[in-house]
């Protein structure tokens, strides 16, 4: 009889049972702690939380498409600003100089201390600009008048082809009224400093230069009459007469805005559909 | 030896049904909502931090209770904001709020999950108890949400 050492075959299912078990048990914990341990977590939002955010942005859908139009007009207005400001910074770098065409009958000079305007000019910070005592046609206050009997005529120009210049011309005889043409003209250099934004937002809305020309007109003989000391009565009986008492600096701009013309850049406060809402 | 043995085993299998119950209970849906508020405010509070010339309006609304699961038999919570961007706000903008908004994210707590079927953009979260929040921007609105996960009754 075979030596099994001490062991009948009938009884060697015990030992390999219980390895089997073993292994078994061994497998069986391990899934069982990998399940215990998985992460369950979402790997995508589910249908229902995307309903419910689409659910969201569709119940705001006529305010946000009230809120695309408002930026749309926002940025068409705001380029337009910008747009008219790049053109403006280019018109003050031109230094186009105009040619004499007919000497002015007056002489080349104003009368008084300052026989070129060149201290006032300073003074108003147009320190580049340059007078031309010239009685041609680009001098339209002057050339433009008629040439009547015993009647003296005295006339300026400030026209934008010449951002740094001013027409005077005066015929001999009326003296007393060169100067203040001169303010006067001087005071549309700086509307078109100060305005020309507003006066090409006016062209923008389709208000016309005659549209405004009478304030246009006005305001720079009352700024001369209120600010530099001219006599008001130096525009009577002229195409630009100081005829109102509640002259005010930006009174031109007033008269701008009351036709309906931007006077001032666009802003995204003017064109927000909604109060500020914080919770 | 055998009887010996036989209180140990029953411990050990005693301490491993607890075990298992506790994994397989987790927390219920009130926990849960607070957990969920708590991510939902800091979100809010990110978003309202953001200066008004971007972001213009900031509402919330929740937590609502909603269907869900299969055959809409579970329940879950949600948070929802709803904001809107200036008219003067440009793209840069509009791309710095959404980044202010998901920077509370914490990515050490928050694991990113498929946003691909969101209305809008950006993106969607989930913490370990199974929390959803999500980001999305649809120029001109920013919506957040937050949605506890779908629990079904027992």
């Amino acid at each position: 009889m075979p030596d099994h050492g001490g062991m009948t075959p009938a009884r060697l299912w015990i030992p390999v049972l219980a390895g089997v078990l073993t292994v078994a048990l061994g497998i069986a914990a391990v899934i069982g702690l990998e399940w215990l341990t998985a992460d369950r977590r979402p790997t995508v939002v589910t249908a229902s939380q995307a309903d419910a955010i689409a659910d969201v942005f569709a119940e705001n859908q006529a305010f946000a498409a009230e809120l695309r139009r408002a930026r749309g007009q926002y940025v068409e207005a705001a380029a337009a600003w910008e747009a008219d400001a790049a053109w403006i910074r280019q018109w003050r770098e031109q230094d186009a100089a105009p040619q004499p065409a007919a000497p002015n009958p007056g002489g080349q000079v104003f009368p008084g201390d300052d026989p070129q305007g060149r201290a006032f000019l300073d003074s108003i910070g147009a320190t580049e600009v340059t007078v031309i005592f010239d009685a041609g046609p680009e001098n339209c206050g002057y050339a433009g008048q008629e040439d009547r009997p015993r009647f003296l005529v005295v006339g300026g120009c400030y026209q934008t082809g010449y951002p740094d210049w001013l027409f005077v011309a005066w015929e001999p005889g009326i003296e007393r009224l060169a100067w203040p043409i001169f303010v006067h003209e001087a005071m549309h250099w700086y509307q078109y400093q100060n305005s020309f934004p507003a006066l090409l937002a006016a062209e923008r809305a389709g208000v016309s230069h005659d549209d405004y020309e009478w304030a246009l007109e006005t305001d720079a003989s009352c700024r001369a009459v209120y600010q530099h000391g001219i006599d008001r009565s130096a525009f009577d009986g002229s195409s630009s007469p100081c005829d109102i008492t509640d002259w005010h600096d930006g009174w031109f701009v007033d008269q701008l805005a009351a036709l309906g013309v931007r006077t001032s850049a666009p802003t995204p406060e003017e064109f927000e559909v909604s109060a500020v809402v914080r919770p | 030896m055998l009887r010996a043995r036989r209180p140990i085993m029953l411990a050990l299998a005693f301490v491993s049904a607890s075990v298992l119950l506790t994994a397989c209970a987790g927390p219920d849906l009130d926990e849960l909502e607070t957990d969920a508020a708590a991510i939902f405010d800091t979100l809010v509070e990110a978003a309202g931090a953001v200066e008004e010339g971007t972001l213009r309006t900031l509402e919330t609304t929740g937590p609502e209770e909603q269907s869900c699961g299969e055959q809409d038999r579970g329940t879950q919570r949600t948070f929802a904001a709803v904001g809107s961007v200036s008219v003067g706000a440009d793209y840069a903008a509009e791309d710095a709020l959404v980044d202010a908004v998901t920077a509370a994210i914490d990515p050490e707590v928050w694991a990113t999950i498929d946003a691909d079927g969101l209305a809008g953009r950006e993106g969607a979260w989930v913490d370990e108890s199974g929390i959803v929040a999500t980001v999305s921007y649809e120029s001109p609105l920013l919506v957040i949400a937050v949605f506890t996960p779908c629990l079904e009754a027992p």
